[in-house]
């Protein structure tokens, strides 16, 4: 018999959390010869973004896809993968996320089932001027929602949040001077247009989970949990490669089409940024001891995972 | 039942609904939509579905900027702007054939340029316009008819909740959406005002001359309508050289307005207490459309009905020019029979995708869809805006306003072939920005 | 009787409404304020963190605390284009059956987000930006639902027991 799951994403298709969406649905139906057939909601057409959570946790779609970054104070273990560690790829960060959870299995998402975690690519400047020093990005209004906002903050640069479909106006109109996100937008959101000069920072990803109703996952028969399984970490990869890829192809186009400049900070830079964020890694460590997490003891997973990805 | 069967099964109900009860549209979207839901998916999903919308929806940074344009509307109204506005235009072209008229639909478009809503401009200007030329013999049909198309001004001319709406549903944006809406706008003005012409030579005792002012007078009428000029051009002006964002327009446009007013002396504590209970009102009436509309249309989208709707056409392999006309015609009957806002909201995720596909400028088809549903909210059977018209005047009876509103259908149906034949109508300006 | 109790009942959602609704146009008043020294501060190159998620915290009062008072004032527009053709009966069976749907729907609505509001509190959900507590904005709405739905149950009594048309 047929077993049919609603699977729920915030982005519009398009997007790579939705790609990997796709492609899971149809690896799943693939490996249980059709047994289970997923019908997929990209775009927030069942749940969105703030209601993801709750709506999964009360049955509303089977399926759905968090941003962690939507939920401050929810994951006081997973949030670690929202600071800035100098992740240079989304694969290496999207394995590390993933075997971070399935090495804690934090209580912070016990009340449902974990299918697969990855993250976005690292976060990158992209601006209407060069930035190649800390000192050129002072007082520069630079748009970055949530902590990355922090990061900016500490950075010296003046933080402006906005909602994204408002920022291209914003650039152009010079209300910011630019943003500080991943490069896929730079072909995506056409921003190579007005953003000539692209900076590699390796600022933070977006860590996102995807979760199961706790309910329908056990009513699921074995092989099937079996299956689900065993894609959690293959399927982490393949979405970090896939994005990685994507990236790549965006900044491609970008230098080709608008003949932009990218640059990356050099070491001294990077060290200066560890040194200036590093009360946000504090922050994180005293918010995790509260919730009573050995917060050392994961920093250390975190940095060895990605020393083990990143070689 | 199928779910794309219960879907389209629940249009008809919806439609059955608005036409026989007195239920407002945003009420039964909701209703129906939250129905639906629960016997597609299930009861408690529809339950947790309408705790996390009505939040999204009332908590959206992006809708309140509706508030805050409907609030610089109604203090422009409540410190006088748009009774100083019409007198002036009054003063200039009251003594002609229908002059009374025209100055209507030019004051409906100055009005427009600071009100977001239609129905406001259409409430609003039906108490200025409507007792005017009653004083001066104008027949019921024209002066009904031209209250209700010139307060349609209002959805074009920016700013415009209806654009606003479609620049957050599709990411368009709003500022090059306001743009888009100008220009058309000002040419149905136009064609508004030679179709009152027209009327008043075929039917003379229609709409009789008024007294003629002095050219003392005319320019004595000016400055009392000097702030509306100033503020359309400080808020549409920043928006063009990026003083502010859109949602940050509606503020600066508010606060504007009261600084304007207050230094002018027509503003007190009392005009502003109205001016903001009025605003909570209508934005509370839009508020609620908006909520039944995005229920509704979470129902929709689990019946997959807009998915199957959007493959029927995609699989129609019909020249692209067939299927724009076929979506126009599919928005002038539902024009007539829904609120515009409420239409555009349900269906622009069916078709903005199928056009974008073809590369169809996004504004532009923005701007189109605008236009025809809005000639439906003045078209019979049900025109929104022609009933709010007809209930400021109850001794008009509301097939006397329909048949006055038939005549500038015309000019709606010209301005529609027009956008058709030049698209540049609506992407010109935008293009500049 | 049914009278006195159904005018108390009356006068109580008109003074309810009136009370949110001053609330509304006070929080919207602060909204446009809040926004405005964004803008001029950013001009100044100190924009206030957080400012458009506070506004839409507070658009979402405003919302819900004017629901009650736009349907106590008759602001909503219905078409009803075959209205005349019933009965004055027919016509009294509508009136309750839509205000006895939109009252549930209402109620509904707060009784779900008094539930969010919980689930909010639950796990210990701050706000995105400046990470703060914000689940009292959610139970703001579900007040605002909570009049809008009595005001509509009220109407809905009028209509069934007193035969009053809209
Ligand atoms: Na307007
Ligand atoms: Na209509």
């Amino acid at each position: 018999s047929e077993i049919a799951l609603k699977y729920a994403n915030f982005p519009p298709a398009p997007t790579f959390p939705c790609v990997q969406m796709e492609r899971w649905a149809q690896e799943v139906a693939t490996r249980t010869g059709g047994v289970v057939q997923v019908t997929t909601y990209p775009g927030s057409t069942l749940l969105d973004a703030k209601n993801m959570l709750r709506g999964v946790m009360q049955g509303q779609a089977d399926i759905g896809c968090i941003s962690l970054a939507y939920h401050p104070g929810v994951f006081p273990l997973l949030s670690v993968m929202e600071l800035p560690h100098g992740f240079t790829s989304a694969e290496s960060a999207s394995r590390t996320a993933w075997d971070l959870y399935a090495k804690h299995q934090p209580a912070e998402l016990d009340k449902v089932k974990v299918l697969t975690m990855f993250t976005s690519a690292p976060s990158q400047f992209m601006a209407k001027k060069p930035i190649r020093t800390l000192a050129d990005l002072k007082g520069t209004e630079i748009r970055g929602a949530g902590l990355i906002s922090s990061v900016l903050e500490r950075l010296g640069a003046t933080p402006v949040s906005m909602p994204m479909p408002e920022v291209p106006e914003a650039v152009q109109k010079g209300i910011i001077q630019g943003l500080l996100t991943s490069f896929e937008v730079l072909k995506d959101m056409k921003f190579a247009e007005m953003c000539k000069y692209e900076t590699v920072a390796n600022l933070p990803v977006y860590p996102f989970a995807v979760i199961m109703n706790k309910k329908r996952w056990d009513s699921l028969p074995e092989d099937v949990k079996k299956v689900f399984d065993d894609l959690s970490a293959e399927q982490a990869q393949w979405t970090g490669q896939y994005m990685d890829t994507h990236v790549e192809t965006a900044l491609a186009w970008s230098k080709e089409t608008y003949n932009v400049e990218v640059y990356t900070f050099d070491d001294a830079v990077q060290a200066e940024i560890a040194r200036l964020t590093a009360p946000l890694i504090d922050e994180w460590i005293a918010a995790a001891a509260k919730a009573g997490i050995d917060a050392q003891a994961v920093l250390n997973d975190v940095a060895a995972l990605k020393a083990t990805y990143e070689q | 039942m199928e779910p794309v069967t219960a879907g389209l099964l629940s249009v008809v109900v919806l439609l059955g609904a608005i036409l026989i009860s007195r239920i407002p549209v945003g009420f039964a979207m909701a209703v129906i939509g939250l129905g639906g839901y629960a016997m597609v998916m299930g009861r408690g999903p529809a339950m947790s579905m309408l705790g996390g919308e009505v939040w999204s929806v009332f908590s959206s940074y992006g809708l309140t900027v509706i508030p805050f344009f409907i609030l610089m509307g109604q203090i422009c109204f409540h410190s006088g702007v748009n009774e100083r506005l019409y007198k002036a235009v009054y003063a200039w072209f009251g003594h002609i054939q229908g002059g009374i008229a025209i100055a209507t639909v030019l004051a409906c478009a100055g009005f427009s340029a600071i009100c977001g809503s239609n129905t406001a401009t259409a409430a609003t200007m039906s108490t200025v316009a409507l007792p005017e030329m009653r004083k001066y013999g104008y027949n019921a049909i024209l002066s009904t008819g031209t209250v209700a198309a010139g307060a349609t001004l209002g959805v074009l001319i920016p700013p415009s909740v209806v654009l606003i709406v479609i620049g957050l549903q599709t990411g368009e944006s709003i500022a090059k959406l306001f743009m888009g809406g100008l220009l058309p706008g000002m040419l149905l003005m136009c064609l508004f005002v030679f179709t009152i012409m027209f009327l008043c030579k075929r039917h003379p005792s229609w709409g009789p001359a008024g007294p003629t002012a002095t050219w003392r007078e005319r320019f004595a009428s000016l400055p009392g309508s000097a702030e509306i000029v100033v503020l359309f051009l400080l808020v549409m002006g920043g928006l063009f050289f990026g003083l502010f964002t859109p949602t940050e327009a509606g503020a600066a446009g508010a606060a504007l307005a009261l600084l304007i007013s207050a230094v002018s002396g027509h503003m007190s504590v009392r005009k502003f207490i109205n001016s903001v209970s009025d605003t909570l009102r209508i934005s509370s009436m839009i508020m609620v459309i908006l909520l039944g509309a995005v229920i509704y249309g979470k129902f929709l989208a689990v019946t997959h009905l807009p998915f199957a709707v959007a493959e029927w056409i995609a699989g129609l392999a019909l020249p692209p020019v067939v299927i724009i006309l076929l979506i126009c015609g599919i928005y002038t009957v539902g024009g007539m029979i829904m609120d515009a806002l409420a239409l555009l909201l349900v269906t622009i995720p069916i078709f903005f995708p199928v056009v974008e596909a073809m590369q169809y400028d996004p504004i532009w088809f923005s701007v189109l869809i605008t236009v025809v549903t809005t000639m439906g909210a003045i078209t019979p059977p049900v025109g929104v805006t022609a009933f709010v018209v007809a209930s400021a005047a109850p001794e008009v009876p509301i097939d006397r306003v329909f048949r006055g509103v038939g005549y500038f259908i015309a000019a709606y149906v010209f301005c529609v072939a027009l956008l058709l034949v030049f698209p540049g109508l609506a992407t010109w300006l935008p293009s500049m920005m | 009787m049914k009278h006195s109790l159904l005018g108390f009942m009356d006068r109580t959602g008109a003074r309810i409404s009136h009370v949110l609704a001053i609330f509304a146009g006070l929080t919207l008043t602060a909204m446009m304020l809040l926004a405005c020294w964004n803008m001029v501060g950013r001009a100044f190159g100190a924009p206030l963190k957080g400012t458009f998620e506070l506004i839409g915290f507070m658009g979402a009062v405003v919302a819900a605390f004017s629901l009650a008072y736009a349907q106590q004032s008759r602001s909503h527009i219905f078409v009803a284009f075959f209205i005349a053709r019933f009965s004055r009966r027919v016509r009294l069976a509508l009136d309750a059956a839509v205000h006895l749907a939109s009252a549930a729907f209402f109620l509904y609505a707060a009784v779900e987000l008094e539930g969010l509001a919980a689930f909010i509190v639950d796990m210990g959900e701050l706000s995105e930006t400046l990470q703060i507590v914000y689940y009292p904005f959610v139970q703001a709405v579900a007040l605002g639902c909570l009049a809008m739905g009595y005001v509509l149950v009220v109407a809905f009594c009028k209509t069934v027991f007193l035969a009053e048309e809209v």
